[in-house]
C-alpha cells in the first residue's frame, strides 16, 4: 500500500512539473525606454540657456547618470526582473533642439507580453556591483569607462550634473558648478506607476523623464552657487541630498 | 662604308635581333617561376596568437580583440610602422612623428610632415592605445585604431601615400609579400590591401602598452609611494577629506591617466564656441558645443613628453601646472571643472613627485617596439 502512495505521489509530482515547464514559456516582446532629460516643458540641450536660478541663467555642461537592477510589476503583483542591464544614460548626444528631444533609448526584445503597472529601477549600482571597478570590464563596457568611476569613493559615479551661472546678468557664465553622486550611501531607488499592455502584436514604449526642476527648484534643493564642488568626501550630506532629489525628478509620461 | 660591310652588318644585325627574340620567348618561359614567386600558397600559413599581457589593474580586453592580434601582425606592423615605404617618396615613416625614445611622440610642438610642412598638431603619444574607448588622435578623427594607423598615410601634410601605389610597392617588395602571407594568409602578392596594412598596423600599436610605472608597482603592490608621491596622488586623487583637490584625476583617470573624453580645458578665453582658430573636436562632429575640445591625452611619461597641449604651447610641466592652478583662461564654455585652485609652491611639487611615478622607461628602451631595420 504505501509503495502504491509512494508511487502515485511521484507521478502527480513529474505530471506537476511537466505541467509548470509547459507555463514556463511564454511569448516575448518588445520595450523601449526612452530617457528624456527636461527643465519644467523645456528639453536640456547642453550649453544653451535653458532657465533661471535664484536670479541666474543656467546653463548646464553635462548629465548623465546609471541605472540597474531594472523590474517591472505585472497587474497581478509579481516582479519581472533584470530586464535590462546596466546602462549609463548619457545625455552628451544633446548638442541640439532636435537631439535632445530624441532623448536616450534602451530596449530590451525579450518582455514577457503582458499587463504591467509599474516599474522600478536603481538610480546607481548596488553595493555588490559597486565593490567592482573600471579594470574588471572592457573599456567599452558602461562599467569599463574609467570617466564614471571616482577612485577616492572606490565607487562608481552615480550621476554627474556639470553646468554655469551667469551671476552678474552680463552673458559671463563665471559661476561653475559640478555634482558627482557616488558611493553605496547614494544609490536611490525609483518607483514609477504605468499602465501599459506588451503585446506580440506591436512595440511597447515608455517615455521617462528627468526634471532638473525638481533637483534644483525644490524646497530643499541644494544651491549651486553655495555648493559648487560636489565629488568630495566632506560634501557627502549635500551628495545624499541630490541623491533623495534626483529619486523624485523621474516620472513617466 | 664598303657596301658588302653593310650587308654583313645588316645580317648581323637581323641575327641579333632573332637571338634577343629567341631570348626573350626562352625569357617568358622562365618567367613564369617569377609569376610562380608572387603565388604564396604553398607557403605555411600558420598565425599564433599574441601573447598581450595586461595587468590585473588595467581594463580587460576583449577576446575578439585579442585573438586578432598575433604575433606575425605584430612582426609586420612593426616593420610596416618604421619602414617610410608608405610615404610618398619614401622618406618618412609612421616613426619619424613618433619616436619611441619619447614614448612615441617627437618632442615637437607640432609635427614637421612630408614635405617640411607643420601639421596643425602635436603628435600624441601611441601609449595604451588599446585601451582607448573613445575616438583616437585629438580631436577623435579616428573612430578605431584601425583608423588611426590609417589616416596619417594618405594625409597629405603627413605620409602623403597613395594607398595604390603602396600596395603595389609591398607586392613587388622583396620580403613583404612573405610577411603578409605568414600574417593574413594572401594567396598572391597582389592581394596585400590597405585594410592588412592598418590593420598589421594596429596591431603593433596595440602592443605598446605602458605598465611598468611606479604607479603600476604600487597598485600590485609592490612598492610604497614615499611622503611626497603620496601627498600628490592624494591632491591629483582627492582622496583624503582636508587636502587640496586639484581636480586632475577627473580627466586623468586611472589606470590609464586619460579619460578619453574631449574636454575643453580652458587654454582659449572664448565668449563663445564661435570663438576658437582650432576648432578640435567641433571640426569633426560638426556641433558648435565641441569647438574648442580636445581628447585629455594620457599622463603616462608626461614628464618625457613636452611641449605640452594640441598645440605643444607650453614647453615645461610647471607652465601646465601653473595655467590649472589659475583655472585656465576666463571662459565662458570652458569645462565646469577647471576653477582656480589656489596651489602652494608645495602642492605643485607633491603634485610633480606623484607626476614622475607615472614615468615609464621601458616603454622608451622595450626591444619589442624598437626599429627592426
Amino acid at each position: 500500500m504505501n509503495k502504491l502512495l509512494v508511487f502515485l505521489l511521484c507521478t502527480v509530482i513529474f505530471t506537476a512539473c511537466k505541467d509548470d515547464e509547459k507555463t514556463e514559456i511564454t511569448e516575448k516582446s518588445s520595450l523601449s525606454i526612452n530617457f528624456y532629460a527636461k527643465m519644467g516643458d523645456k528639453s536640456i540641450v547642453l550649453e544653451e540657456t535653458i532657465g533661471v536660478l535664484n536670479g541666474n541663467n543656467l546653463r548646464f555642461s553635462k548629465l548623465g547618470f546609471f541605472i540597474s537592477d531594472f523590474s517591472l510589476t505585472t497587474n497581478n503583483g509579481a516582479n519581472v526582473t533584470d530586464i535590462f542591464d546596466l546602462n549609463h544614460i548619457d545625455f552628451s548626444n544633446n548638442k541640439t533642439l532636435a537631439l535632445a528631444e530624441q532623448g536616450v533609448t534602451i530596449n530590451n526584445d525579450q518582455i514577457p507580453v503582458g499587463n504591467y503597472t509599474g516599474i522600478k529601477f536603481s538610480f546607481g549600482v548596488n553595493s555588490d556591483f559597486n565593490a567592482q571597478a573600471p579594470s574588471d570590464f572592457a573599456a567599452t563596457h558602461p562599467a569599463g569607462n574609467s570617466d564614471l568611476y571616482w577612485n577616492a569613493w572606490e565607487s562608481y559615479i552615480f550621476s554627474t550634473t556639470e553646468g554655469r551661472l551667469d551671476t552678474q546678468g552680463d552673458d559671463n557664465f563665471d559661476k561653475l558648478f559640478v555634482w558627482h553622486t557616488g558611493s553605496n550611501d547614494a544609490l536611490r531607488i525609483v518607483n514609477l506607476p504605468i499602465d501599459i499592455e506588451i503585446s506580440q502584436d506591436e512595440d511597447a514604449t515608455i517615455d521617462i523623464t528627468l526634471d532638473l526642476e525638481t533637483l534644483l527648484l525644490s524646497e530643499d534643493s541644494v544651491n549651486p552657487l553655495e555648493v559648487d564642488q560636489l565629488h568630495t568626501a566632506e560634501s557627502l550630506s549635500s551628495m545624499l541630498m541630490v541623491s533623495d532629489l534626483y529619486q523624485r525628478s523621474f516620472s513617466v509620461k | 662604308m664598303n657596301p658588302f660591310f653593310k650587308k654583313i652588318n645588316f645580317i648581323y644585325l637581323f641575327l641579333g635581333l632573332l637571338f634577343i627574340i629567341i631570348c626573350c620567348k626562352k625569357d617568358d618561359e622562365s618567367c613564369e617561376p617569377m609569376v610562380d614567386l608572387c603565388d604564396l600558397s604553398s607557403i605555411q600559413f600558420n598565425p599564433t596568437p599574441f601573447d598581450l599581457e595586461i595587468p590585473n589593474h588595467f581594463p580587460n580586453v576583449s577576446n575578439e580583440i585579442l585573438e586578432s592580434i598575433t604575433n606575425e601582425k605584430v612582426s609586420l606592423g612593426r616593420k610596416l610602422f618604421y619602414d617610410p615605404i608608405l610615404s610618398r617618396d619614401s622618406t618618412i615613416s609612421c616613426s619619424t612623428c613618433h619616436i619611441q625614445s619619447l614614448s612615441f611622440t617627437d618632442g615637437r610642438a607640432k609635427s614637421i610632415g612630408i614635405d617640411g610642412e607643420s601639421t596643425p598638431r602635436g603628435s600624441m603619444s601611441l601609449v595604451n592605445l588599446i585601451f582607448f574607448n573613445n575616438g583616437f588622435q585629438w580631436a577623435g578623427e579616428a573612430e578605431t585604431l584601425k583608423e588611426q594607423a590609417s589616416l596619417p598615410v594618405d594625409n597629405p601634410i603627413e605620409l602623403h601615400g597613395d594607398w595604390g601605389e603602396i600596395e603595389q610597392r609591398l607586392a613587388l617588395d622583396e620580403n613583404y609579400p612573405l610577411d603578409f602571407r605568414k600574417a593574413f594568409g594572401i594567396e598572391k602578392c597582389t592581394d596585400i590591401s590597405q585594410d592588412m596594412v592598418v590593420d598589421a598596423l594596429a596591431s603593433f600599436q596595440s602592443t605598446i602598452i605602458s605598465k611598468n610605472t611606479r604607479y603600476d608597482s604600487l597598485k600590485m603592490g609592490l612598492v610604497f609611494f614615499n611622503e611626497q608621491e603620496a601627498r600628490g596622488f592624494d591632491k591629483f586623487f582627492d582622496v583624503s577629506p582636508g587636502v587640496i583637490d586639484l581636480e586632475c584625476g577627473h580627466c586623468h583617470t586611472d589606470p590609464t591617466f586619460t579619460s578619453n573624453q574631449f574636454l575643453d580645458n580652458g587654454l582659449t578665453s572664448a565668449l563663445n564656441f564661435l570663438d576658437f582658430e582650432d576648432l578640435g573636436r567641433g571640426g569633426v562632429t560638426g556641433f558648435e558645443v565641441d569647438n574648442g575640445k580636445f581628447k585629455a591625452p594620457t599622463l603616462r611619461n608626461i614628464l618625457l613628453t613636452a611641449p605640452y597641449m594640441h598645440d605643444g604651447r607650453f614647453q615645461t610641466i610647471e607652465q601646465v601646472i601653473d595655467h590649472y592652478n589659475k583655472g585656465g583662461e576666463d571662459s565662458n564654455v570652458k569645462n565646469p571643472l577647471l576653477v582656480p585652485l589656489e596651489m602652494t609652491n608645495q602642492d605643485k611639487e607633491d603634485l610633480i613627485a606623484f607626476l614622475k611615478t607615472l614615468n615609464d622607461r621601458s616603454v622608451l628602451t622595450n626591444p619589442d617596439f624598437s626599429d627592426p631595420f
